[in-house]
């Protein structure tokens, strides 16, 4: 039969990690299809951690292609605009980057996307937005970090409130959180505030994860006359 | 001071509230009720951002999902009648849920979706996704209401 989609060649490029590990260690699938067709045996491989690959290679060589997601490349796939700047953008890929060399590498893609299935344990989305969160990293949401972000939102957006009301927000958020009231929130605290407002982890899950086979098909066909590959 | 009045909507909304599946509405009369609507806290601003949202990562270039917040001291029934008005021009269905209204074309394709939260001192701030065509009546509400209250800054 002889069915064997070789793949070496394909997977050569710098910062590619085998699909199957990084399934086994993540939310995403990998599984295979085998179809006959005529006479011809098609080997259809369908894995969620191979099309985010495709989806990898699409952002990584956008500025730079050197198979590394670079911050720029970062934030012209999500805002379509290389230079722009923006607080929660920048916080998104420092925590991406968790090997901290300033670079997206695949794993790290992978890794850190896993934690936006839908099949993700909200643990682990509870955890990673609490460290979006905590700006400094001093383990802990203070007040200042909690305005800071309120701020720089209002300065991206249509919305414009009054001082005022931001204060009060803020106010009412911290007593609504710090039940320890010691002017922070730890991540016990936030853990609680987060049960009893579940909407705040909206942006934790990415349903399109759960259909990115169908955005980004790699398919490896290969047939019994002669190994060829697409 | 207004803090008795907030307290009882924050009480109200204590609960934890998933959000409930769009039911069909049918024909929608003139009286709109908005209840359980959420109070905003900051962590529900800051997720507003742009650059919290991964959507486009996966996204195609050319489909644009425009996104319009706006903050007035109108009530929700403003905003709503408004879009009551803008689903029977274009013949789009309206469908309300808690504190979202949903217009919807053929095909249950999304054109816009409404949705709006309680900041304090009477201030509702909305949030909305929209198609260029919702945009500009939305835009009235904002620019008339801007005019009338002076006390948006």
């Amino acid at each position: 039969m002889g069915c064997f989609p070789s793949k070496i060649c394909r997977f050569s490029t710098p910062g590619y990690e085998d699909p199957t590990l990084l399934a086994a260690e993540t939310a995403f699938q990998n599984s295979k299809l085998s179809i006959l067709f005529n006479d011809l045996c098609i080997a259809v491989t369908v894995s969620e951690v191979e099309a985010l690959y495709e989806l990898f290679k699409k952002i990584s060589s956008s500025i730079i292609d050197d198979g590394l997601i670079h911050k720029e490349e970062f934030q012209l796939a999500i805002f379509k605009n290389q230079n722009r700047r923006d607080l929660f953008a920048d916080r998104i890929f420092d925590l991406f980057d968790f090997k901290r060399n300033g670079v997206i590498g695949f794993g790290e893609f992978v890794r850190s996307l896993s934690v936006f299935h839908p099949n993700a344990p909200v643990a682990d989305k509870i955890a990673f937005a609490f460290r979006l969160y905590d700006l400094r990293q001093t383990g802990y949401i203070e007040r200042e970090e909690l305005k800071e972000m309120v701020l720089a939102l209002l300065n991206e957006s249509d919305l414009i409130l009054s001082d005022d009301i931001v204060e009060m927000i803020v106010d009412k958020t911290f007593d609504e959180a710090d039940k320890k009231s010691d002017g922070k929130i730890d991540e016990e605290e936030w853990k609680e505030f987060v049960s009893m407002n579940p909407s705040l982890l909206k942006n934790m899950t990415l349903p399109y994860l759960k259909d990115i086979t169908l955005a980004f098909p790699s398919f490896v066909m290969n047939s019994e006359v002669e190994d060829s590959e697409v | 001071m207004e803090s008795n009045w907030l307290m009882k909507t924050v009480r109200g909304t204590l609960r934890s509230r998933e959000e409930e599946e769009f039911s069909h509405v049918g024909d929608e009369d003139s009286v709109v009720k908005v209840k359980n609507i959420e109070v905003l806290n900051a962590f529900h601003i800051i997720s507003l951002s742009e650059g919290f949202d991964l959507a486009p990562l996966f996204e195609e270039n050319n489909k644009e999902k425009e996104q319009l917040k706006f903050a007035i001291t109108k009530p929700p029934r403003t905003v709503i009648s408004k879009l009551q008005e803008v689903s029977k021009t274009s013949k789009l269905n309206l469908k309300r849920s808690g504190s979202s209204v949903r217009l919807q074309g053929h095909e249950s394709e999304e054109k816009g979706m409404v949705e709006v939260k309680e900041a304090c001192g009477g201030t509702f701030v909305f949030n909305q996704f929209c198609t260029k065509e919702l945009r500009p009546a939305l835009k009235d509400i904002v620019l008339k209401s801007a005019l009338e209250n002076s006390t948006i800054t």
